[in-house]
């Protein structure tokens, strides 16, 4: 019979260092810890990434921008060496190809390295992948251990429990639980219905996502519509705002300001500022 | 970039199977089972395929291979960490009788033969394809 109660300090040995795993976007300096200085007064740190062996949710409605984050975090880690496993649900592994290579482009990334280090599971393809998670679960442990990947990203999770969502929070737990123990760097990518507030962290299938992981990420885009937008924002009407918010992390402290985002003309993103000081400056 | 399309790991019940008759091909097949009379070791060797292929394809930890399996986390251990080469001087030379856990260094040579012919099928089918 395994041990099942743990004194405290048995714990020690197994518990993760805290440290950031870079996104290539200011994301990065938006986690922090809080350490000692050499004076003993407490300062704040920035992590330098999404914290080490975190599961992270990254929600939104559609076109916020969830996919770009991914993918850029994707050729970040793969440009520096790391290998990333990249399950793609919704967009076959062509498209995915194509959207990784202007990615690589647009950031001077090494295009070469960064294909040798991403292995992709293309599950938009197949439906056992999509439909069986232990099929799908036994083929990511078959990539983790043989081509020896640190990050794991699944391009969506809803995708996984598409037309039976009551499933979803199971469904969710064994894929966390199954990242914990491969001792993955995670992001699930999930969506969000249209009937859940666009600013929450509730993605499909309730509030399963959310709570399960160990933090959440919420993209936004609002649409210009109102002469009251034009001048709270100083946009012309039509235009679109983007937003990014850490909506939560067990892990680690973080920024908790909503930023302003914008997706660049090569498909990247970048954080400008936070929307209070947006708003002020009148941009 | 490296493109899996289709499911891995497969079918524990198949490959644990396959593990098993492979190490009977590499003892001298059915008819040496024959000569040998006592089969008591046999179901050691079941046991000694279903860990390997628990450990190594479905990447259970021991305490579930216990589990599973209804053995001790120790016994798993021992399987997964035979010497097969102590096994395989001892099969061939007849040597005397290791200290290793004689099934499961025979299931380890015969689940590396079969892996090492599964790698060079994906070598073949990519060069091919």
């Amino acid at each position: 019979m395994s041990k099942r109660y743990y004194e405290l300090s048995d714990l020690k040995d197994d518990a993760p260092d805290l440290f950031g795993i870079p996104t290539g976007t200011k994301l990065d300096e938006m986690f922090f810890k809080i350490e000692k200085d050499v004076n003993g007064k407490y300062v704040k740190k920035p992590l330098g990434g999404i914290p080490h062996l975190s599961v992270m949710n990254l929600t939104g409605i559609p076109d916020s921008g969830k996919s770009v984050l991914a993918e850029q975090f994707a050729v970040h880690q793969a440009n520096k060496g790391y290998k990333v496993l990249f399950i793609t649900v919704e967009s076959p592994a062509s498209f995915l190809y194509s959207a990784l290579k202007q990615k690589s482009d647009a950031l001077r990334a090494d295009f070469g390295r960064v294909e040798g280090n991403i292995v992709v599971i293309d599950a938009s393809q197949d439906e056992e992948l999509r439909e069986n998670p232990k099929a799908l679960m036994d083929t990511m442990g078959y990539a983790i251990k043989e081509k020896k990947t640190s990050i794991t990203i699944i391009d969506s999770i809803t995708g996984l429990y598409e037309h039976k969502e009551v499933m979803a929070r199971q469904i969710v737990r064994q894929f966390f639980n199954f990242l914990k123990k491969f001792r993955q760097t995670g992001l699930f990518v999930s969506q969000k219905r249209s009937a859940q507030a666009s600013e929450s962290a509730e993605a499909a299938g309730g509030l399963a996502v959310a709570h399960i992981v160990d933090g959440t990420i919420v993209l936004d885009k609002k649409l210009i519509e109102s002469r009251w937008d034009t001048s709270l924002y100083n946009l012309p009407l039509g235009s679109v705002l983007r937003t990014i918010r850490i909506d939560g992390c067990r892990l680690t402290a973080h920024d908790s300001d909503t930023w302003v985002f914008e997706i660049t003309e090569l498909g990247t993103i970048e954080i400008i500022s936070p929307l209070k000081d947006y708003i002020n400056k009148g941009r | 970039m490296e493109v899996i399309a289709k499911p891995k790991g497969g079918n524990i019940d198949k490959m644990a199977e396959k593990v098993f008759l492979k190490s009977i091909e590499m003892i001298g097949g059915l008819k040496k089972l024959v000569e040998y009379r006592n089969l008591t070791w046999l179901p050691s060797l079941a046991e000694a395929a279903y860990v390997l292929v628990l450990k190594n394809e479905a990447f259970k930890t021991y305490r579930e291979i216990a589990e599973e399996l209804g053995i001790t986390e120790q016994t798993a251990k021992n399987i997964v960490n035979a010497d097969e080469e102590e096994i395989k001087k001892y099969l061939e030379e007849g040597l005397e009788k290791p200290k290793e856990h004689i099934a499961g260094g025979l299931a380890k040579l015969a689940y590396k033969e079969l892996k090492q012919k599964e790698i060079q099928k994906e070598m073949q089918e990519e060069n091919t394809g």
